[in-house]
């Protein structure tokens, strides 16, 4: 069942068009990943999907409600995790829950049994009582998650929910999305961390100039790319400078990141003899030689031509 | 909407040190202009007494007499001096004024001539010296006026008429001696001769007694400061865009307009505690007279409040950051708190700033704190005021909605 279709979604600011023509749909309980560079759309996306911002040609379904003519309803199945801790400083980890959650409409003792269970999910529970601006980062990404949560929504948009969050609080944030999955909710996730999307994301669609370029399973995401694999060469040396040269004959499936090489490639056995000789031609020296699984972001280099950051 | 207000407020009062200034401040700017202006310890029914040094040059009964009198005034105290060391006094700045009697005082009197008298006053305190020269001269009128008078109208009658017998003159004398008499000996109350060159001037209020320095440092400072408590709530809501809640605010289903009246509310609720808190503490520690009607008061507070917020919310709308509100908030209130009253009195503006005063909020403001705590107006004389703050909060809050709308969706 679709819980999410967009469809021809056209935006534009001045004479800039942040979206040209998107176009995506979300099953209930998916994790999906929206994968794009700075300026490529996502956020454009995420703000019309939260109701926030208009439109100016498309339409957008949420949980069988039009968002144009249903705007409520629309509000009340989608959480939202945006990229700031938007949450009161001086209030308490409960209070910023329920406050939150009052605006809703739900009543106070209401909000308070759900802030204390999701608190209690998040291992924040002791610590309700005080104040957010006591906090780590990495509580407070978790609080953030939760004050999106308050109101049961069914679906949960996620817009770098992770930034600058420790590692161990990262695997905390994972494991309670994966327990919202399990509980039928549909988590629509943006990042620039590949692997996080590697790791949680059922599918993945991936936006560039307003526009998605591919989306898919990871592993049809490699199909469409034609790099299934990766071959990494690492050097003795700093070989940024023979990038140019490297470029020239195998194209943009060539990313040299200082001593080290990745080759995108659907035909590593065809492919890896003509790159040693050419690595022979140039004179560099080669210390390690791996084959792998092309990454999302080997996958994400090829179609978009670019790497996530640029 | 409510929810915001109680969450804000909720913020406001845990920041201890906030809730201090913002009650603390006001109430120290309250006592000291009480303080400049005279208010604190005097009631309307007393003065203040300005010291005069006199020189007596004259040295006469006529001399000693009418310092006596100008002693005994509740306006004036005398300090006598040598004519030099005087003038040393005043060009020291030491003293506000010296009056010199002249040799030949009591002849004038006597003769109905123009007496020899001057007043020397510290030029760095012309203003100071113009208002005890009015009541100088206004005293000095009363005290040798009738004399004066008498004296030279005998001589005119002397002059003109030589030939009239002896018997009429001493009749004519006489008589102006009976007419003169209550004058010179200070016992005509009925608006008679005596009264000849000084103004009788009686202030007219519905309550006797009345603090007005107080009222005027309560009103202006309460008003003032309470304009930038609730510039620095409109700011609240530019940080919370910079933060980010109002994003998240504005993902939840309630309306942006909604999220307006809520900080609207907050700021109503806080003004409204200020005011009050500041109206106590001006009656309780600093004397100052309670209102004679409680609920017209709470009028002119809810009123006030409401043309504040009005004018916090607005400052809001049209600025782009906080640093701009802040900045435009401390230059607006400065200006209408300079033209409107709540830094220098009124009265004490020229007659056309006194006609620009109406454009300032702080002017109804404290227009209508006089009507309820001195005057004791009428529910119809002083409503009207009250309609103009609702006006300016009405007609701030609708251009604030409007750009509201327009503006915050510039958050996303």
């Amino acid at each position: 069942m679709k819980i999410i279709e967009v469809k021809g979604l056209k935006k534009s600011f001045g004479k800039i068009e942040a979206l040209k023509n998107v176009g995506f749909s979300v099953d209930k309980g998916e994790f999906f990943g929206l994968l794009g560079p700075n300026g490529a759309g996502k956020t454009t996306t995420i703000n019309i999907l939260s109701t926030v911002m208009q439109p100016d040609e498309g339409t957008v379904n949420i949980n069988g409600f039009s968002l144009q003519t249903h705007p409520k309803k629309c509000k009340d199945s989608v959480g939202i995790v945006p990229q700031e801790l938007a949450l009161y400083n001086d209030l308490t980890a409960l209070e910023n829950l329920v406050f939150w959650g009052s605006l809703y409409g739900i009543s106070k003792s209401k909000a308070t049994e759900k802030a204390l269970k999701l608190l209690k999910l998040l291992e924040l529970d002791e610590r309700k009582d005080s104040r957010i601006k006591t906090f780590s980062g990495g509580m407070k990404r978790r609080i953030n998650i939760a004050a999106a949560m308050i109101h049961d929504p069914q679906i949960l948009l996620m817009d770098e929910p992770t930034v600058g969050v420790d590692p161990q609080s990262r695997n905390q944030i994972y494991e309670v999305l994966a327990g919202f999955i399990k509980n039928g909710v549909t988590i629509i996730y943006t990042t620039h961390y590949m692997d996080e999307v590697e790791k949680l994301c059922n599918r993945i669609a991936i936006i560039d100039y307003g526009e998605i370029i591919a989306g898919g399973t990871l592993e049809e995401l490699r199909e469409i790319a034609g790099s299934t694999e990766s071959i990494i060469i690492h050097f003795e040396k700093n070989v940024d400078s023979d990038l140019d040269t490297l470029q020239k004959y195998f194209g943009s499936r060539i990313v040299i990141d200082e001593k080290k090489l990745i080759f995108s490639t659907g035909e590593s056995t065809n492919d890896l003899p003509v790159l040693l000789r050419k690595c022979a031609q140039y004179n560099l020296p080669i210390t390690h030689i791996a084959i792998e699984r092309a990454s999302l972001e080997t996958v994400f280099l090829k179609l978009t031509g670019r790497k996530l950051r640029d | 909407m409510i929810e915001i207000a109680f969450k804000d407020l909720k913020i406001f009062f845990r920041d201890i040190k906030a809730v201090l200034l913002s009650f603390l401040l006001p109430i120290g700017l309250i006592t000291l202009f009480g303080l400049t202006f005279g208010g604190l310890t005097e009631s309307s029914g007393s003065q203040h007494q300005t010291n005069i040094l006199v020189t007596d040059l004259d040295s006469t009964a006529t001399t000693r007499d009418v310092i006596a009198k100008l002693d005994s005034l509740k306006e004036i105290s005398i300090t006598m001096v040598g004519l030099e060391e005087g003038k040393d006094n005043i060009m020291n700045g030491n003293r506000l004024g010296l009056l010199v009697f002249y040799k030949g005082f009591a002849d004038s009197v006597e003769n109905g001539k123009t007496q020899p008298i001057e007043l020397f006053y510290d030029e760095a305190r012309k203003m100071e010296a113009g208002l005890i020269q009015y009541a100088l001269i206004s005293n000095l009128m009363k005290i040798l006026g009738p004399k004066t008078i008498k004296r030279k109208v005998m001589n005119s009658i002397r002059t003109k008429y030589p030939k009239l017998d002896t018997d009429m003159m001493s009749q004519i004398e006489g008589d102006m001696n009976e007419q003169f008499a209550p004058a010179e000996s200070g016992k005509d109350n009925n608006g008679g001769i005596g009264k000849m060159g000084g103004l009788e001037i009686t202030g007219l209020a519905r309550k006797q007694s009345v603090n007005w320095a107080l009222i005027q440092s309560f009103a202006g400072t309460a008003v003032m400061m309470l304009l930038f408590s609730v510039a620095a709530i409109g700011s609240s809501l530019l940080s919370e865009r910079e933060d980010g809640t109002l994003k998240r605010l504005l993902y939840s289903p309630i309306s942006p307009i909604h999220i307006m009246f809520g900080k609207v509310t907050f700021a109503m609720v806080v003004s409204v505690i200020q005011l009050t808190v500041m109206y106590i503490f001006s009656c309780l520690a600093l004397g100052m007279d309670t209102a004679y009607n409680v609920f017209y008061l709470m009028l002119v507070i809810i009123a006030t409040a409401f043309a504040c917020s009005g004018f916090g919310i607005f400052i809001a709308a049209i600025s782009t950051s906080r640093k701009q509100a802040e900045g435009m908030a401390t230059i607006v209130i400065l200006l209408m708190s300079a033209i409107g009253g709540s830094m220098i009195p009124i009265y004490f503006m020229p007659g056309f700033m006194q006609k620009t005063a109406v454009i300032s909020l702080n002017y109804w403001s404290i227009q209508g704190f006089y009507d309820v705590l001195g005057r004791d107006a009428s529910f119809g004389q002083f409503i009207y005021k009250v309609g103009i703050l609702m006006g300016i909060g009405a007609l701030m809050m609708t251009i604030s909605a409007s750009l509201f709308k327009r503006n915050l969706l510039k958050v996303v």
